[in-house]
C-alpha cells in the first residue's frame, strides 16, 4: 500500500506521518472548513425557513378563502332555509287569510241571527183588555146603584170575564215566553258555531306565531352568516363535515348500485354495438353500458335540478318557471325511455343467457340434451326482476344527485381544509429539518475537530497560559505602546517646527 | 365564434375516440382431421375438441375444419369454415351450423389412404395469413405418420412465424410399440421442421385436461 510505504521499511512510521500531515492540514484549513459547512447549512436551512413561510402563508391565505368559502355556502343555505320558511308561511298566511272573508261573514251572519233572535224576545206582552176602565167606571158609582142586582149581575159578569181574560192573557204569556225560550234555545247553535270559528281562528293564529318565531330564528341565523361569528363557522364547520361524509356513504352506495346497473345491461350491449372493436383496451359494449348509465345519471341530475331540488346548474335554476317545467318533463321523458331501453336490456340478457346455455348443452350433449333442456320449465321470476331492476334502478340513481351536490360544496371545503392541514405539516417538517440541519452542522464541526484534536489541543495550551504571564505580557505591551506614542509628538514637533518657523 | 370552437372540439374528440378505436385481438384455429387408415376412428374425439372449441371462441374469432387425406392442398378438404360475427346471437347461430355440418361429415368420413399433413399444414397457413388473426393456431389432430402418394412432393420450408402448431391425440402405430423411437423421431422431426419454420410446437395428448387445451 502507498501509505504504508512512504517511509520504506516504516509502516508505522508512514502512518504516522500521513495523520500527523493530514491532522494539520485539517488544522490549517479549519476556519475555511467551518465556513464551507456554515454556508451550506445556512443555505439549506434558510430555503427551508422561506418554504416554511411560504407554506404558512399559503395556509393561512387558504384558511381565510376557505371560511370565505364555508361562510358564503352557509349563507346560500340560511338563505335557502329562510326562503322555505318565507313560503310556508306565504302558503299559511294565504291558505288562512283567503278563508278570511268567509269566516267573517259567517261570524256576521251568526251575529245578525242572534240580533234576530234576540230583538224577537224582547217582544212587549199585550196590553191589559180596555174593560179595566169599565170595571174603574163601575167602581165609581153610588154604594145605592152598588147594591142594585143589576149592577150585581154586570159586575158578576165583568168578574167572570176578567177570570177567564186573566186566563187567556197569562197563556198567551206563557206561550210567549216559551217561544222565547225556543228562539234563544235557537241561538244557542249560532253562539256554539261562533265559538268554533273562534277557536279555529285563535289556533290559526298560533300557528303563524310559530312560524314567525321560525322565520325569526333563521333570520337570526343569517344575520350570523352574514356577520361571519365564530359561531357560525363553527356550527357550519361541523355540519359541513357531517355532510361531507354521509354524501360520499350516500354517493358509495350509489356507486354499487351503478355496478348493479352496468352488469345488468353489459352484455346484451355487445349485441348493439360491435363486440370485437375496443377503446383503449376496453370493449366498445362494454364502454356503451356505462355510457348508458352515465346518460341516466345526467338527464337524473338535470331533472332533480329542473325540479328545484338542487342548484348545481344556475342556468337551469335562474330559467323562467314556465320553460323550467317544460325542461323538466323532457328529462323525466327521456329518462323514463333510457329506463324502458334498459328494461329491454335486461330482457334481452335473460334470451342470451337462455341462448348460451342451449348452445352449451348442444355442444356437450347434443340434441337430445337441447330437448331436455327446452321440455324443463323455466321460470319467469329472474326475468321479471331483471326487467324491474333495469326499470327502477336508474330513477333510483337519479337520487344521488342530492348527495352530490352536498359532496361537491362540502367537498371544496373539506379538500381546502385538508390542503390548511398539509401546508401547515410540511412548514412543520421544513422547520424541523432546518433545526436538524443546524445541529447536523455544529456536529459535523465537532467531528471535524476530534479529527484535528491534536493541533487543536496545542492551540489551546498556548491560549490558556497562566494569568501572571498573561498580565506581565500585557504590561510590557502596554509599556511598548506608551512609549511609541510619546515618541510620535516629538517626531512630529520636529517635523512641524521649520513649517511653523515659516509661517512665522 | 364559440359554437365553432364547440363544433371543432367535438370533431377532434371524435377522432381522437376513432383512432384509439382498435379491434379486439383475435384468435384464428384451423383443425386438421386425419382421416387415413384406422384414424378415423378417432374422429369421435375430435368432433369433442370441436365443440370445446366452438364453446370457447367468441365473436369475431374464426374456426376452420379441414380433412387430412391422400392431398391435403386443396380447398375441397376445407369442411367447414367460419368467422364469428360480431353479435353473440348470430354466432351462436353459426356455431350450430357449424357443428352440424362437422357431425355430418364425421357420419359420412371415408378413410383415405394416403395422409398429407404438409399439404394441410400449409393450406392453414394460408387460411389463417389470410383472415390475419392475433393468434393463429393449427391443430393437427393425426398420428403424425406422414405417408404420401407418389409424385408428391413436400420438403418444402413450410414459413411458419407466429403460428402455433399443436398435436393433438398423437396415437402409437403398432410399428411404434415394436420400437418407440420411431414414434419419438417422427415428433422430433414434427417439431424440429415447425421449429425451423419460426412456430412453436406443442403436443397435447390427454385431451380429457381442459387447461392444456386452453388457448
Amino acid at each position: 500500500m502507498f501509505v504504508s510505504n512512504l517511509i520504506p521499511g516504516e509502516p508505522v512510521l508512514s502512518w504516522l506521518l500521513v495523520i500527523i500531515a493530514a491532522n494539520l492540514i485539517l488544522y490549517f484549513i479549519r476556519h475555511s472548513a467551518h465556513q464551507l459547512l456554515d454556508s451550506l447549512t445556512l443555505l439549506v436551512v434558510q430555503n427551508l425557513k422561506m418554504l416554511s413561510h411560504a407554506l404558512v402563508k399559503t395556509a393561512r391565505q387558504m384558511s381565510k378563502r376557505n371560511r370565505e368559502v364555508l361562510l358564503e355556502h352557509g349563507k346560500q343555505q340560511a338563505e335557502r332555509e329562510l326562503e322555505r320558511q318565507f313560503i310556508r308561511l306565504g302558503n299559511l298566511v294565504e291558505k288562512d287569510l283567503a278563508r278570511y272573508p268567509t269566516i267573517q261573514r259567517n261570524i256576521e251572519q251568526n251575529i245578525s241571527h242572534m240580533e234576530d233572535k234576540l230583538s224577537q224576545t224582547s217582544e212587549v206582552p199585550a196590553p191589559l183588555p180596555e174593560w179595566t176602565e169599565a170595571v174603574e167606571s163601575i167602581t165609581r158609582l153610588k154604594d145605592t146603584t152598588k147594591n142594585d142586582a143589576v149592577v150585581g149581575k154586570l159586575l158578576q159578569a165583568i168578574y167572570e170575564a176578567f177570570h177567564k181574560q186573566q186566563g187567556e192573557v197569562l197563556g198567551t204569556y206563557r206561550k210567549d215566553i216559551e217561544k222565547r225560550h225556543g228562539l234563544l234555545k235557537a241561538a244557542m247553535g249560532h253562539w256554539r258555531h261562533l265559538l268554533q270559528k273562534i277557536e279555529h281562528l285563535h289556533e290559526q293564529w298560533q300557528n303563524l306565531n310559530e312560524q314567525s318565531k321560525k322565520v325569526d330564528l333563521q333570520v337570526d341565523r343569517f344575520e350570523n352568516m352574514v356577520k361571519g361569528t365564530d359561531k357560525a363557522e363553527r356550527l357550519l364547520k361541523a355540519s359541513n363535515t357531517t355532510q361531507f361524509v354521509i354524501s360520499v356513504i350516500v354517493m358509495a352506495i350509489a356507486g354499487f348500485g351503478a355496478f348493479v346497473n352496468y352488469n345488468l345491461i353489459a352484455l346484451p350491449m355487445s349485441e348493439l354495438m360491435p363486440a370485437t372493436s375496443q377503446v383503449a383496451g376496453y370493449n366498445v359494449a362494454d364502454i356503451g353500458a356505462a355510457v348508458i348509465i352515465m346518460l341516466e345519471l345526467t338527464v337524473g341530475l338535470f331533472f332533480i335540478e329542473a325540479i328545484g331540488i338542487t342548484r348545481l346548474f344556475p342556468v337551469i335554476h335562474f330559467m323562467e318557471d314556465k320553460k323550467r317545467i317544460i325542461f323538466a318533463w323532457i328529462c323525466i321523458i327521456f329518462l323514463l325511455a333510457l329506463c324502458s331501453v334498459e328494461a329491454g336490456l335486461a330482457y334481452m340478457r335473460e334470451a342470451m343467457v337462455a341462448d348460451k346455455a342451449l348452445l352449451t348443452s348442444f355442444l356437450v350433449g347434443g340434441e337430445e340434451a337441447v330437448s331436455a333442456s327446452a321440455s324443463a320449465e323455466h321460470s319467469n321470476i329472474p326475468m321479471i326482476g331483471q326487467m324491474v331492476l333495469g326499470f327502477v334502478l336508474p330513477l333510483i340513481l337519479m337520487f344521488v344527485a342530492i348527495p352530490f351536490e352536498s359532496f361537491i360544496h362540502t367537498g371544496r371545503h373539506v379538500l381546502g381544509n385538508m390542503v390548511v392541514h398539509l401546508c401547515i405539516l410540511a412548514s412543520t417538517l421544513a422547520r424541523s429539518f432546518s433545526i436538524f440541519m443546524k445541529q447536523f452542522n455544529n456536529s459535523l464541526k465537532h467531528v471535524y475537530d476530534i479529527l484535528c484534536f491534536a493541533p487543536l489541543w496545542v492551540e489551546h495550551m498556548i491560549e490558556s497560559k497562566p494569568d501572571s504571564t498573561k498580565k506581565v505580557q500585557a504590561e510590557l505591551d502596554r509599556q511598548a505602546l506608551l512609549e511609541s506614542d510619546s515618541s510620535k509628538p516629538k517626531k512630529l514637533k520636529k517635523d512641524a517646527t521649520p513649517e511653523t518657523q515659516k509661517e512665522a | 365564434m364559440i359554437k365553432t370552437i364547440k363544433i371543432i372540439a367535438l370533431l377532434g374528440a371524435v377522432l381522437i375516440l376513432g383512432a384509439c378505436t382498435q379491434q379486439k385481438p383475435t384468435t384464428g384455429l384451423y383443425l386438421l382431421l386425419d382421416t387415413s387408415g384406422t384414424y378415423t376412428k378417432e374422429l369421435k374425439k375430435a368432433q369433442q375438441i370441436i365443440h370445446y372449441y366452438l364453446a370457447q371462441l367468441e365473436p369475431g374469432d374464426s374456426f376452420a375444419v379441414a380433412r387430412i387425406d391422400s392431398g391435403s392442398f386443396s380447398e375441397t378438404d376445407i369442411i367447414a369454415k367460419v368467422t364469428f360475427d360480431h353479435r353473440p346471437s348470430r354466432a351462436n347461430e353459426q356455431k350450430r351450423v357449424f357443428s352440424a355440418t362437422i357431425s355430418k361429415f364425421i357420419e359420412t368420413v371415408q378413410s383415405s389412404a394416403y395422409t398429407d399433413i404438409s399439404g394441410g399444414l400449409l393450406l392453414a397457413k394460408e387460411y389463417l395469413n389470410e383472415i390475419n388473426p392475433n393468434k393463429k393456431y393449427i391443430m393437427v389432430f393425426s398420428d403424425m405418420q406422414e405417408e404420401l402418394p407418389k409424385g408428391y412432393k413436400r420438403d418444402f420450408e413450410l414459413n411458419l412465424p407466429g403460428f402455433e402448431v399443436i398435436a393433438l391425440n398423437v396415437t402409437k402405430l403398432r410399428s411404434d410399440n415394436q420400437d418407440p423411437t420411431q414414434y419419438m423421431q417422427r415428433l422430433k422431426n414434427w417439431q424440429q421442421r415447425i421449429e425451423q419454420s419460426g412456430g412453436t410446437w406443442r403436443m397435447i395428448n390427454d385431451l380429457e385436461r381442459e387447461e392444456s387445451l386452453a388457448l
